[in-house]
């Protein structure tokens, strides 16, 4: 059996399952299990995983998709960029068909403004080739997994001293979040702590976790109780997680497990570390549904901050409203699920997004919306 | 390299001359040599009560990639459409919209390539028109064919005839085509062998018209745009009477379109395909069918990969490899633009 068949395998799944069901029967009450990975959250529901867990057993969907957390501010100045300077703007495929008010950046090309889709960040020195005299953007979000590669990018610009190729800083630091996130949510249930909706432990993600490494999140357990595994996202990786949190909420025992040990190492990807602290540092940050954040922003280090598109264009501030109906900040807290939500799937769909949790494909509305509607 | 100008679509001298060294050259037979505004075509060579009618336009991007070429793709598309309807692909009407300064050898080369398929095929373009546009108009080259066959009598299809029961089959591994096309626009670093799957469906689906299962078919499309996922999902919103409920074990998918499907996060189900029939039939002509479609090289990987149910009316679901169901919606928005 190859590596990837190993972790796709049913019949360690169906063993998984049954051990988990097992460890169920001796739950004294339901536990809530977020993962907070947008990659799981597609995972889970596209294999199907909530319907084959006991009924004292529920996930809830996390914060860990860096295009629904992005405000609509950030898109709306790509947009002012565009149709102001006529700039080049580049980005990945899931910030394309994003909603502002009254626009998108598929419909901004459209109407004949240049957005280039790349898949890898350093497609962009094709698209400086493409267009040598135009002012170029790259639309640079995600979390710590994506940092390292656009920081790459950011230090070749440097060293070719290109000149008119700027950065739309949107990068979030989610380690701070999810501390953030674990605060707000016991605020949210003071009066109900320890009752049957809060969070009891965490499926953490695999990919930002090849980066920071395993240590980083001892917090978890030190600071608020919790358990966590660090999961890949194979079937077999994710039910194995599951088991492992139920295992150390019975024995009373939190602590940080690596079952995806195959990628992710204790310390992490060090050199990628290092290259992500050399291009990015801290800021105020704000994230969709969880409003602004102490230093969960990202910012260039002084040496690169000269290609921060803010520092050398003016940008208009417009902001957005946003529907008051949309529950997305409650459920990228795992506070409710997407069917609690009155706009899901009625007026909020994947062609029509009202909220940020249905606008990117890994999005945990998206994701119900797609897989779990039976 | 000799290009083609805009002279050439003036509709006179040039025009007159790609027609005749370019366009003759490779497609001559009786009806088109004539060169009249139409093709006059006699009534005796319908002998059945149905026929097929059928357009289709091609705008891939890039125009020769692994598995074929535009020309290739433009017949045996709407070859494959008329086959969907249970009929014998006859005659085709060829349009090219073709962009100033495409160079002769490319246009060459995907003429000789739609004479290769109608060859093989047995069809005839008999009538058909050139436009040559302005660089901005078109993408090196556009092409629009219409197509007419002759429906068998003894294959009847149609929405209302799908009942709880019948079964589900598709004619091989999916999804190759949009993968072939998506990886050879990018580079993503890593080795592949995936071609399109491009091809007429006529020799493969007249064995099952020709045999005696051809009565206990109800329904075919040929799955491109969308893959499997929008064809099955626009069953079930035309006859909301029936759902749909899918193996997933048993849907044929390559190894390499497994991996490559893994790494890019692209569902194979949503992905287009140019050579592969949906069939569904009689719960008890089905394993019958199979056996046949198998024994054809364009069918050896042929699977029943589910049936019609009353269950979940209105929607497509699957059986996961894991035992749990889940629904396969429509696909929402193109995932890659011009395949086809």
């Amino acid at each position: 059996m190859d590596i990837i068949e190993q972790f796709k395998n049913n019949k360690i799944v169906q063993q998984e399952l049954k051990k988990i069901h097992l460890l169920s029967q001796k739950l004294s009450r339901k536990v809530r299990i977020m993962e907070v990975c947008g990659t799981h959250t597609m995972q889970i529901a596209k294999f199907g995983i909530r319907r084959l867990l006991p009924q004292n057993i529920e996930l809830v969907s996390g914060p860990g998709c860096p295009v629904c957390v992005t405000p609509t501010e950030y898109i709306n100045k790509a947009i002012f960029l565009l149709r102001k300077y006529n700039v080049v703007v580049v980005t990945f495929s899931d910030l394309f068909r994003v909603p502002t008010t009254d626009s998108s950046l598929e419909i901004e090309k459209s109407n004949g403004y240049d957005v280039e889709i790349v898949y890898a960040p350093t497609e962009i020195f094709d698209i400086v080739k493409k267009y040598p005299k135009r002012d170029i953007v790259f639309l640079s979000i995600g979390f710590e997994t994506t940092m390292p590669s656009i920081a790459v990018v950011v230090k070749e610009v440097y060293r070719q001293k290109l000149e008119r190729v700027y950065f739309l800083l949107g990068n979030k630091f989610f380690l701070t979040a999810l501390e953030m996130l674990i605060i707000k949510s016991r605020n949210f249930l003071a009066p109900a702590i320890n009752s049957s909706s809060t969070i009891d432990g965490f499926i953490l993600p695999g990919h930002l976790s090849s980066i920071v490494g395993e240590k980083v999140y001892q917090w978890i357990p030190n600071r608020y109780k919790l358990s966590g595994v660090i999961s890949g996202f194979e079937p077999v990786d994710i039910v194995r997680g599951i088991r492992l949190v139920i295992e150390q909420i019975l024995n009373c025992d939190p602590r940080i497990i690596n079952e995806y040990s195959r990628v992710v190492k204790p310390e992490g990807n060090t050199q990628a570390q290092k290259i992500l602290n050399e291009v990015f540092c801290s800021t105020s940050g704000t994230w969709r549904g969880l409003g602004t954040i102490p230093d969960s922003g990202a910012k260039f280090t002084d040496l690169y901050s000269y290609l921060d598109i803010e520092k050398n264009f003016y940008i208009e501030k417009i902001s957005t409203q946003e529907n008051k109906e949309c529950q997305c900040a409650e459920v990228l807290i795992g506070q409710k699920k997407p069917f609690d939500c009155k706009l899901f799937g009625k007026i909020c769909t994947p062609e029509n997004p009202v909220g940020a949790c249905m606008v990117s494909s890994e999005g945990s509305c998206a994701a119900y919306y797609k897989y779990e509607l039976l | 390299m000799k290009q083609i100008s805009l002279s050439y679509g003036s509709g006179g001298k040039l025009t007159y001359e790609f027609i005749t060294q370019y366009i003759l050259k490779y497609f001559s037979n009786p009806l088109l040599e004539e060169l009249l505004d139409s093709a006059v075509i006699k009534k005796d060579l319908f002998s059945t009560d149905r026929i097929a009618f059928t357009i289709d336009g091609y705008t891939i991007n890039p125009i020769f990639f692994a598995g074929g070429d535009i020309g290739k793709l433009s017949i045996c598309g709407t070859i494959n459409d008329l086959v969907a309807v249970g009929a014998e692909p006859k005659l085709i009407a060829c349009s090219l919209i073709i962009q100033e300064g495409l160079e002769f050898e490319v246009i060459e080369k995907v003429l000789s390539s739609i004479r290769n398929v109608c060859e093989t095929e047995n069809v005839k373009i008999v009538t058909g028109d050139t436009k040559v546009v302005e660089r901005t108009a078109c993408d090196k080259i556009f092409i629009t064919t219409s197509g007419i066959g002759i429906i068998k009598d003894n294959v009847k299809l149609g929405y209302d005839r799908i009942k709880p029961e019948d079964k589900i089959i598709v004619t091989g591994n999916i999804a190759e085509h949009g993968f072939a096309i998506l990886l050879s626009r990018g580079s993503y670093g890593f080795e592949y062998d995936i071609k399109s799957d491009c091809a007429s469906l006529y020799p493969l689906m007249k064995k099952i018209f020709d045999s005696e299962y051809a009565v206990e078919l109800k329904f075919l499309r040929d799955a491109t745009r969308g893959g499997i996922a929008a064809v099955l999902n626009e069953i079930v919103k035309q006859n909301k009477n029936v759902g749909i409920e899918l193996i997933e074990e048993n849907i044929p998918v390559s190894d390499e379109v497994k991996s490559i499907s893994d790494i890019l996060g692209i569902d194979p189900l949503y992905v287009a395909n140019e050579g592969k029939m949906v069939i569904i039939t009689s719960d008890s002509s089905a394993e019958k069918i199979v056996e046949i479609l198998t024994s054809h090289p364009l069918g050896k990987n042929s699977k029943i990969i589910g049936k019609v149910t009353d269950t979940y009316k209105g929607k497509v679901v699957m059986k996961t490899l894991y035992g749990a169901y889940r629904i396969i919606d429509m696909p929402t928005a193109e995932q890659l633009p011009r395949i086809c």
